[in-house]
């Protein structure tokens, strides 16, 4: 994620937003299956257990 | 619900249910429960769930998108201490399997609810990679292809 090259006596760094754009596209893809799946294991636990509010 | 990276193999969720650890800890494990909530996105269900929840006891999941496109997965439960810890190991068939992702389950009493954690561990940062470039959804359509290509 870190994107470096040689300048002389330097050794610049920046980040390299590409890497940093597939992490967040991929985390965000699991995030939503994920956040789809316990929102329905909500329902699920508020009909094993009916003095649950889910 | 919280979803992060730590170092360069963990992925850790954190979310909280109004429900007691008990029942979290049961729709984890009882096929019939599973079968109603771990499905991905709309559209796809659980057919075959065999979940036989001891230590060495097998994982089976099978999903489908109900045209014809599906993928499963298999695992080994590797501990179970009923209601608040469940470590198992799991992988995907896309149909070639993925190496093994390691899952600690955790619930904790939180008030009148459960605070979930889960820490999934994969065996090196190239997995991880390759987890990051393929993506559950992408794996679906990847595999829904691939059938198509033999049928």
């Amino acid at each position: 994620m870190i994107a470096r090259r040689v300048d002389r006596a330097k050794r610049p760094c920046r980040l390299a937003p590409e890497a940093l754009s597939e992490i967040d596209q991929w985390l965000g893809m699991l995030r939503k299956a994920l956040e789809t799946n316990y929102d329905r294991l909500d329902q699920v636990l508020a009909g094993m257990n009916p003095n649950n509010q889910g | 619900m919280k979803l992060v990276t730590e170092g360069d193999r963990q992925m850790i969720v954190t979310r909280r249910f109004a429900a007691p650890p008990a029942d979290v800890y049961r729709a984890h494990i009882e096929p019939a429960l599973i079968q109603k909530w771990m499905l991905g996105p709309d559209g796809w269900t659980m057919p075959v769930c065999i979940n036989d929840a001891r230590p060495g006891g097998q994982i089976r999941y099978e999903w489908s998108n109900g045209e014809g496109g599906g993928f499963f997965l298999t695992g080994e439960f590797l501990e179970l201490e009923a209601p608040r810890r469940i470590v198992h190991v799991e992988r995907m068939h896309l149909p070639d399997p993925t190496p093994d992702n390691h899952v600690e389950t955790l619930f904790e009493a939180d008030g009148g609810g459960t605070l979930m954690t889960m820490r999934m561990t994969v065996p090196d940062a190239a997995t991880r990679s390759m987890m990051l470039a393929t993506g559950m959804e992408k794996g679906m359509e990847i595999s829904y292809r691939r059938l198509e290509g033999l049928l």
